[in-house]
């Protein structure tokens, strides 16, 4: 399955900048760390948002509410940069675990969730009238963000115990 | 100390959560303290990003119900986090960087505590800027949460 992938993990694996990184004891820990924090920022900051779409404190605008998306978007900074540094030390580790692949996969529709609802759902946004109640497509947004957030911690954090890794 | 943490790890439900190899034990722990960490962490964060001025439209008082949801955190990680101590305790009780991050996470609660106790005190003002002693609990916690993730993650290296 993973076949075709077999020369690009084997370039990046030898390429200077991956033995550079692998060779620095301290460069692993430092990218978990940042990983977890910026994790929190996401998960945070994003779920808060997504409540107030489910209709948790409606008498604030979403408006409002997504004046906090901006550190949202600090935190997967963090998280994309950190993961393409485990990315590039070790990657036969990732691009052949379908565990992976699932997390980018709830990446991937995570995004495309969130582009919906930037692209389609500003009208209804802006209609809503304080203290009234949610629209169902726009608790729909929220709970699939909820969702999909959560796989992408889950096949994240479960990347070295379910299935095998190689 | 030393045979006393023995004597937990060797317990026999600990036991067979660390021998097992299925996915609902010992990752399963894991996985939940992770999700507990991004909530409890994760919304006082933007409490302390309001503090400091990010989403000034959102009146201090909305933030009533988030206090009680990070608690939900917190129980779901004390859980999980004695689960995860009593199954390496001989390791984990001799680890100094599990003591700092202990620590941390004390004084973070208890400081989470006395910003939802001040926000919602009578006198706080409803509108921008937060007092500097708000500014000054909302660092404090960045920093300490910071701290706590850092030294939990690094528990795995150090120590």
């Amino acid at each position: 399955m993973t076949a075709y992938l077999v020369p690009t993990v084997q370039w990046v694996a030898n390429s200077h900048l991956a033995i550079y990184l692998r060779n620095i004891p301290w460069v692993w820990p430092l990218c978990e760390t940042i990983h977890f924090i910026g994790l929190a920022m996401v998960v945070g900051v994003a779920g808060f948002f997504d409540l107030r779409l489910l209709g948790y404190f409606n008498r604030v605008s979403i408006a409002a509410c997504k004046e906090f998306m901006p550190w949202a978007m600090v935190g997967f900074a963090m998280n994309l940069i950190s993961g393409m540094v485990f990315l590039i030390i070790l990657p036969a580790q990732y691009a052949y675990s379908q565990t992976w692949w699932f997390k980018v996969f709830f990446l991937v529709i995570a995004g495309a969730n969130a582009l919906v609802f930037e692209t389609r759902m500003g009208a209804q946004m802006l209609a809503l009238q304080p203290g009234e109640a949610s629209p169902t497509a726009l608790r729909a947004i929220g709970a699939l963000s909820l969702i999909s957030w959560f796989f992408v911690l889950y096949f994240g954090r479960m990347l070295p115990y379910l299935g095998a890794a190689y | 100390m030393t045979p006393a943490l023995l004597w937990i790890q060797h317990l026999p439900v600990f036991v067979s959560i660390a021998e097992s190899d299925s996915v609902w034990a010992y990752p399963t722990v894991l996985m939940l303290h992770t999700v507990g960490l991004g909530w409890l962490v994760g919304l006082n964060t933007v409490v302390n990003l309001r503090l400091l001025g990010v989403g000034k439209r959102v009146p201090f008082a909305s933030f009533e119900k988030l206090f009680p949801m990070m608690w939900w955190g917190f129980w779901l990680n004390l859980a999980t986090g004695i689960i995860l101590f009593c199954l390496d305790a001989d390791h984990k009780g001799h680890q100094w960087i599990f003591y700092a991050k202990l620590g941390s996470v004390v004084l973070a609660m208890l400081l989470l505590t006395a910003e939802r106790n001040y926000i919602r005190r009578d006198e706080f003002p409803k509108t921008d800027p937060a007092p500097a002693k708000a500014r000054r609990y909302a660092w404090a916690s960045l920093w300490l949460w910071w701290i706590a993730t850092a030294t939990g993650r690094l528990m795995a290296y150090v120590g």
